[in-house]
């Protein structure tokens, strides 16, 4: 455990928010085998070269984040899969977008598995009496659909995605709601992620929060206005942080 | 992996290694493997045996087959190009062979690499053998643990040829093939794949071992060599010049015991074959790089034991080495020796003895650790324990409820191969055409053999087989009689499997088919006009008839399923519209009296498998009832039934075949009351 800013860590805190992706499991494993049981399941379908998968969905990503920004439909892979097929020039072809986006996330579940010391940490988390909440990007179906295969969905207080927020992190509006909804009884929040600027940055500088960076293999440690005021690579030490916290209290 | 490797532990034991690599050269490495080598290196030839021999070289050298020599080749070659020492060469190719032991194991245990790199990677029986001693066991342990490593993959082409190479590294490998041959023959599963094992195994001799046959020179040094006749050496005396010789008869009970555990599961193959390995090194003391071989089915068992077992095999390992330092001088690089023997003046017969009693107390800490193997990791395995006896499933229903299917659909999840059906049909008393289904019809229950039914199930449930007759629905006549043996699963169904307790009281779970009536007279009417041959009018009157014996006979078995099942129409009046613009869809309604894991099946049903889900709890909370609507796929049930109910994934085919929608759907919630079902036989 790396502390940055040492006074940020006097007490616990009134209230915890969580990121998701490669913050309580890794994303790119999990991404890497979903994308490519698509690629192959598109490759078997329509006799074409895996090339030619890549450079259709790539674009069809481009297009879609473009038009919606930062917004939680910007992530569907329902929405890149639909824009490929048009881009192949197959029409939208729903049920094949459908059944490529389950084909998507039926893998990416099966091949995502949490951190270690993740159940634990927010077991002590909740032994504690501190709320907490998960402020995600993406939609909430999806959302809701990893938080139940986790068996996490017992743990979390409230949950807050950017397709509810209308924006994703690091704008403020899901960082907000998730403060209105939990009615923390102090004003100091723990935010837990791995993006340096959508969840370090954004809460630092939109709720004030203190910010502790999960890093592992593909996370950049965030510098500057990105610096985080503690960064973990195991959450087995945020776990003896907050025990020694709690045992000050 | 990496966390692993930049562990402190890891570097203590490499920085062990490192200083025994520089710091000694073992007798058996100076004298015998390096000479080898290196003549081998120096003249290129593909039978460096005949070579040796031929340049006057003792028998004793290098009595293994290719697979070793090829192991050793690269590293002694890179020596001697680079010009350093050759026992370097022979050092780091221990210490590949030792890391990659060390990965195969965290392969086997992922997230356990503390205890890795405590019991294994800095295990005395390892660096003393490997290291001080200078024996090469740890190459053939290698490669048998990465065989152990790819069947439990399933992956067993590669399984047999590493075995084959495990074999033709060090012949006495050979006393893990039965095991091997046990473990695939007894699971059932595994069975329908063995030529698999086989074709990687016979590629791998044809290509190690075959040519070894040609070199007299390598048969003879192999089978000169003295370590072959130490199994020999604890023998009892029967008088005369016979004699029982110990390690071959626990062996061969070894073999029967593995043998009797009938079904095997991947832990319980490890185990079995670990405790053989264990009782025949503890029988033979003078081999210490013997207990090479049983150190990694060693670290599995603590893995899966506990703080007990750890400490147990600490002090087995400790008293192995004191054991042999007292009775081994280690040989220092500059020459001189280190005589623990000597040091502690325990030399000469007292040296003997102070060994025999270390030997004595090592092999009793032995034998503990193997009665711990068997009762621990076998006796107490899950897996054992729930498959001691058959599993009986009946299944009653009304005719066309979809008993055959339903029970197909359950045979297609544990493979043909493990599942023995009994059909309630094949027990009609009177063949079609007989006088006597004017006044009775086939749901009477006089008009079945019950009794023979009843018997049968019985027997198949106690492992014996039977004789039963099949009745044939196109013709409408009983068979002759054949022979039908027992399974790990009995599938009893017919429109009266629940109806006599006795034959309730067989069943571990029992399962009623509540079927939508007019879906009931829907889907038979097509199964008998169009299968069966029989006439449209002949099946719509014999609807009315058999409608009282229906209410008086069938359905009040559902008051004593553990489990039914019931198909609906999502409305009744969607079976009026029904054709190919308006599929019929259909919703499930469960109820279960058993207990049942609702709220585990509610999380992955609406989680996972993205359905509609309704439960409702019976007023006096006896039963269960769940509405389940939507459509679902094969692979969203798997995922289901991996969350659900993991333990009983073992008992299914590979790969089992999953079903998609509602039969989908009934194969899950069967599976997870069959998980409860076997849960009880822990009770």
């Amino acid at each position: 455990m790396k502390i940055n800013n040492q006074e940020r860590f006097a007490r616990l805190p009134d209230a915890f928010l969580f990121d998701t992706d490669n913050t309580l499991y890794p994303y790119d494993p999990a991404h890497a085998a979903a994308q490519k049981a698509v690629r192959d399941k598109v490759v078997n379908t329509f006799s074409i070269m895996p090339d030619d998968f890549d450079q259709a969905f790539r674009e069809a990503r481009g297009q879609v984040k473009t038009r919606l920004k930062h917004t939680a439909s910007s992530h569907s892979r329902l929405l890149y899969l639909q824009r490929m097929l048009e881009i192949m020039g197959l029409g939208s072809q729903v049920l094949l977008a459908l059944d490529f986006e389950q084909t998507y996330w039926r893998t990416f579940l099966s091949n995502a598995v949490l951190f270690d010391g993740v159940k634990d940490l927010l077991d002590d988390i909740r032994l504690l009496g501190i709320p907490t909440a998960i402020v995600t990007d993406l939609t909430a179906q999806i959302q809701f659909r990893k938080i139940v295969y986790f068996g996490l969905d017992n743990y979390f207080d409230f949950i807050v995605t950017s397709e509810e927020a209308g924006y994703d992190k690091p704008h403020e509006a899901p960082f907000q709601i998730a403060l209105e909804k939990m009615r923390p009884k102090g004003d100091c929040i723990w935010m837990i992620g791995d993006n340096p600027v959508s969840d370090i940055r954004g809460a630092r500088e939109k709720i004030n929060a203190v910010t502790l960076q999960k890093t592992h293999a593909g996370v950049e440690l965030g510098t500057d206005a990105n610096a985080p005021d503690a960064s973990f690579s195991e959450f087995a030490a945020l776990r003896k942080l907050i025990a020694k916290l709690g045992f000050q209290r | 992996m990496k966390k692993m490797c930049l562990h402190p532990m890891f570097f203590l034991g490499l920085a062990i290694r490192a200083v025994l690599i520089i710091g000694m050269t073992p007798l058996a490495v100076s004298d015998w493997y390096v000479p080898f080598l290196d003549a081998s290196i120096s003249s290129i030839t593909l039978d460096p045996w005949s070579a040796w021999l031929a340049g006057g070289g003792t028998p004793l050298a290098f009595p293994y087959g290719y697979a070793m020599w090829l192991v050793f080749l690269p590293l002694t070659l890179v020596a001697k190009l680079v010009g350093s020492p050759l026992h370097y060469g022979y050092g780091l190719t221990l210490l590949a062979a030792d890391f990659c032991l060390l990965i195969t194991l965290h392969h086997l245990l992922p997230g356990r690499e503390r205890l890795l790199l405590a019991v294994y990677w800095l295990s005395p029986i390892v660096v003393l053998a490997s290291y001080a001693l200078g024996l090469n066991d740890l190459v053939p342990a290698l490669l048998l643990t990465m065989s152990v490593f790819f069947m439990r993959r399933v992956e067993l082409r590669l399984a047999g040829c590493f075995c084959a190479a495990a074999i033709s590294a060090k012949l006495s490998m050979v006393v893990a093939l039965p095991f091997f041959a046990i473990y695939l023959y007894n699971n059932k599963a595994l069975r329908q794949r063995i030529a698999q094992l086989f074709l990687g195994f016979l590629t791998c001799t044809l290509i190690l071992g075959v040519p070894f046959l040609f070199s007299n020179a390598g048969l003879q040094m192999l089978f000169g060599n003295p370590e072959m006749g130490k199994i020999y050496r604890v023998a009892l005396g029967l008088g005369g010049n016979v004699s029982v010789y110990l390690v071959p008869l626990i062996y061969m009970v070894m073999l029967y015991l593995v043998w009797r555990v009938r079904r095997l599961n991947f832990d319980l193959f490890q185990a079995t074959t670990g405790m053989a390995f264990l009782l025949i090194v503890l029988m033979t003391p003078a081999s210490p790089g013997w207990f090479v071989w049983s150190i990694p089915f060693l670290v599995l068992y603590q893995a899966m034991s506990g703080r007990t077992a750890i400490i147990l095999i600490g002090v087995f390992s400790v008293l192995y080495v004191l054991s042999t330092l007292l009775v081994t001088p280690l040989l220092l690089s500059n020459g001189l020796d280190l005589d623990f023997g000597r040091v502690l003046h325990v030399s000469g017969q007292l040296g003997n003895h102070a060994a025999s009693l270390l030997h004595t107390a090592m092999v009793a800490i032995g034998v503990v650790l193997a009665i711990r193997i068997w009762r621990e990791a076998i006796t107490r395995n899950d897996f054992f324990r729930l498959s001691r006896k058959p599993f009986v499933i009946g299944i009653a229903g009304d005719s066309g409820s979809g008993k055959d299917t339903y029970a197909d659909s359950i045979t297609g999840l544990f493979g043909g191969h493990s599942v023995v059906k009994l059909s309630g049909d094949d027990y009609h008393r009177w063949d079609r055409q007989k006088p006597m289904w004017q006044v009775m019809t086939h749901l009477n229950p006089m008009a079945n053999d019950l009794e023979g039914f009843c018997n049968d199930v019985v027997s198949l449930a106690d492992g014996k087989s039977i004789q039963s007759k099949h009745y044939d629905h196109q013709t409408g006549k009983m068979s002759k009689s054949f022979r039908i043996k027992s399974n790990d699963f009995i599938i009893a169904s017919g429109l009266h499997a629940l109806y006599l307790p006795i034959l309730r009281d067989c069943y571990n779970l029992k399962v009623y088919l509540d079927i939508d009536e007019a879906l009931r007279r829907q889907f038979k009417l097509r199964r008998d006009v169009l299968q069966r041959g029989h006439a449209v009018e002949r099946t719509l009157t014999s609807f009315e008839k058999r409608e009282p014996d229906a209410e008086r006979f069938i359905r009040p078995q559902s008051n004593y399923a553990d489990l039914t099942l019931a198909l609906q129409p999502i409305h009744p009046r969607m079976l009026q519209h029904v054709d190919d613009k308006n599929p019929l869809r259909l919703k499930l309604v469960v109820k279960s009296r058993q207990g049942f894991n609702e709220v585990s099946l509610n999380r992955v049903l609406v989680g996972v498998c993205g359905l509609h889900v309704d439960i409702v709890l019976s007023d006096d909370s006896a039963e269960v009832q769940m509405t389940i609507e939507g459509e679902t796929s094969a692979a969203d049930i798997e995922m289901a039934a991996e969350m659900l109910c993991p333990r009983i994934l073992e008992f299914l085919d590979i790969p089992p075949r999953w079903q998609d929608g509602m039969a989908g759907l009934m194969q899950l919630i069967t599976l997870s009351h069959i998980s409860q079902a076997l849960t009880k036989r822990f009770i």
